[in-house]
């Protein structure tokens, strides 16, 4: 039975573009349940990362309220809020954002050692969490050595040390040619089974998005389909 | 980085050496006046307080009074010793008491007439209040002790009129002059002391000035000499006798050292303070350089503090690593400059650098090293933890 993990209500965000308001959300709803992959696509500019910095709890909305797993964020203070981003929220980006002067593994251990587990341990796991990526022969691996795809895994593998429940990916595959994205799709489509999280995923590929459990299209701030 | 480290260990080290050797050179010059001349001098009493004004408010109570010594009249010297001396043993911080009758002689050889200040002591108290002891290059205080007319006398006075240990020499007062022997000869250190100043029994000093009673003054010695301004200031005001305290007798010099140590500090400072400046910009740069991955680190969980703590932590490795560097070649730098040979002769007497090994110069050093560092890497840290991650990773997209 498919769970809301995320209630999304009537969001709205707007931020200045130099003079400009730029109106990025004009009222936007929806679920994503656990075990599930939602896409959402639309055209740049539509309001898409927007959402998701505003589900990751790196920015703020002008109105409306989001739920993760029956508790309203707009209750939290910001030490609450980071913490919840810690460990609730994983984060994979197109560019991945990887920090080049750590290794594979020392990205992965990152969330956890802030998590306040112990460093040994953090890394013991983000190997597990590698092998399992099939980075098993690139741990000690610059973050900037490592190819598109295999940097995209890393990303994957820190987004995941920490056991959240919702991951926010932003076009993940949007770097990648066609074999990288279909390996990196079908990673998350296997986690999101295996470990029950529910995923957001922000794609311009319209066929990634129809192979997803659920799908969203944005456009001019407003979820249109 | 590099570069600022290098400013720091620099700058911390050479605060030390300078700190070290003007200090030294105050020390040692403290420690010769103090064993010549006594922590507090009492001479003249006051016969006329013309100086004193009151203060007095509106409505009669008493506010203030203040004594000028210098529109006071004063009687030559110590009129009553005995009573002066009993009424000194009643300050506890005293632990030296020693009357010194002086007057103007010349000492008479075969081939030369020399004028000298002759001060008359008595040996025994003299030995408390003063340094007399140490300072005797040859002769002893018992061979002093042993004879009635035993003369100490400086070794430039010995080597102007080529006087040893044991030699007979005339001395010609105001009323009188008499046949000495040589006791010993002393250095204080102070040229003009040693070429001047001769010491021989009270009872001879007041011989040759044919003066009995009265006229002398007394020098004391004190269990701290720091606290010589204040308790000169109870025995003035107790005894009604100019007291002068080390500190106001030799205020030129003093003030001279005290104007080299603040101008030497300052100019140390500054190193400290371009090396403070330095990293200020490579810390300012580099969060400029890190912005993302201050971005990625709010993105996954890291809170402001802790952005913060990355870039004060690596200050504080700057600055430990700037403190352990400066202190060890501190250590070897003021060692090194204290085999420097350097002559001096005139307010005290050194044949190589004079230094002072004071933990408080290493205190100041780390202190105000850690004061520019923390402000340097401060700033850039708090600016690193107000970056905002949603703004930098879209713009970074």
């Amino acid at each position: 039975m498919n769970v809301p993990l995320l209630q999304v209500r009537n969001l709205t965000h707007s931020f200045l573009e130099g003079e400009e308001k730029v109106h990025a959300l004009r009222g936007v709803s929806f679920n994503a349940n656990q075990g599930e992959i939602t896409s959402i696509i639309g055209p740049s500019g539509c309001g898409k990362s927007t959402l998701m910095y505003l589900l990751g709890l790196l920015d703020q909305p002008d109105s409306g309220e989001i739920i993760i797993n029956n508790n309203s964020i707009s209750k939290l203070n910001e030490i609450q809020k980071t913490q919840l981003r810690n460990e609730k929220i994983g984060f994979i980006f197109q560019f991945h954002f990887l920090i080049k002067e750590l290794s594979a593994r020392e990205n992965v251990a990152l969330p956890a050692i802030k998590k306040g587990e112990d460093s040994e341990d953090a890394l013991e796991r983000a190997d597990q969490i590698l092998n399992q990526l099939g980075l098993s022969e690139k741990l000690d691996r610059f973050a900037n050595k490592l190819s598109g795809g295999e940097q995209q895994r890393v990303a994957i593998a820190r987004a995941l040390i920490n056991s959240p429940s919702l991951i926010l990916a932003d076009e993940p595959t949007g770097n990648l040619d066609t074999a990288n994205s279909e390996i990196v799709f079908d990673l998350l489509q296997r986690l999101s089974r295996e470990q029950n999280l529910a995923v957001l995923l922000v794609t311009h590929n319209n066929q990634l998005a129809r192979r997803c459990d659920r799908f969203i299209s944005m456009n001019d701030g407003l979820i249109v389909d | 980085m590099t570069m600022s480290l290098i400013g720091i260990i620099f700058g911390i080290s050479f605060f030390i050496v300078t700190q070290a050797q003007t200090s030294g050179f105050q020390t040692y010059f403290i420690r010769t006046i103090l064993g010549t001349n006594g922590a507090i001098r009492i001479s003249d009493r006051f016969q006329d307080m013309k100086g004193t004004v009151n203060k007095i408010s509106k409505d009669g109570q008493f506010k203030f009074q203040f004594k000028s010594r210098e529109d006071a009249e004063y009687i030559d010297g110590v009129d009553y010793p005995g009573k002066i001396r009993n009424a000194l043993s009643e300050f506890p911080s005293i632990n030296g008491i020693s009357e010194v009758f002086e007057c103007n002689a010349a000492l008479q050889t075969k081939s030369r007439n020399y004028s000298v200040q002759a001060h008359g002591i008595r040996i025994n108290d003299h030995m408390i209040a003063s340094e007399i002891e140490n300072q005797l290059m040859h002769g002893s205080i018992e061979n002093f002790l042993s004879d009635e007319m035993g003369i100490f006398i400086g070794n430039r006075v010995a080597e102007r009129l080529n006087l040893h240990v044991n030699d007979r020499v005339n001395i010609v007062g105001k009323k009188g002059n008499f046949q000495l022997r040589v006791s010993g000869i002393f250095e204080t250190g102070v040229s003009e002391i040693d070429k001047k100043r001769i010491y021989i029994s009270l009872a001879t000093a007041r011989s040759i000035e044919g003066k009995r009673f009265g006229g002398s003054v007394f020098q004391l010695s004190m269990f701290n000499p720091d606290n010589a301004r204040s308790v000169a200031s109870q025995i003035q005001q107790t005894l009604g006798h100019r007291t002068v305290s080390w500190q106001e007798r030799e205020k030129v010099w003093l003030d001279v050292f005290k104007a080299l140590r603040i101008s030497s500090a300052i100019t140390v400072s500054t190193i400290l303070l371009l090396s403070g400046l330095g990293m200020f910009n490579v810390f300012a740069i580099m969060v400029i350089e890190k912005t993302r991955d201050v971005a990625i680190l709010r993105s996954i969980g890291f809170e402001p503090k802790d952005i913060s703590a990355i870039f004060l932590w690596q200050g504080m490795i700057v600055l430990i690593a700037g403190i352990v560097g400066g202190v060890l070649f501190g250590v070897i730098g003021t060692y090194l400059v204290s085999q420097i040979p350097l002559e001096i002769r005139g307010i005290f007497t050194t044949d190589s650098f004079v230094v002072n090994w004071d933990i408080s110069h290493y205190i100041w050093a780390i202190l105000i090293a850690t004061i520019f560092v923390s402000i340097a890497s401060w700033i850039p840290a708090r600016r690193a933890s107000k970056v905002e991650p949603a703004k930098i990773i879209r713009e970074t997209i």
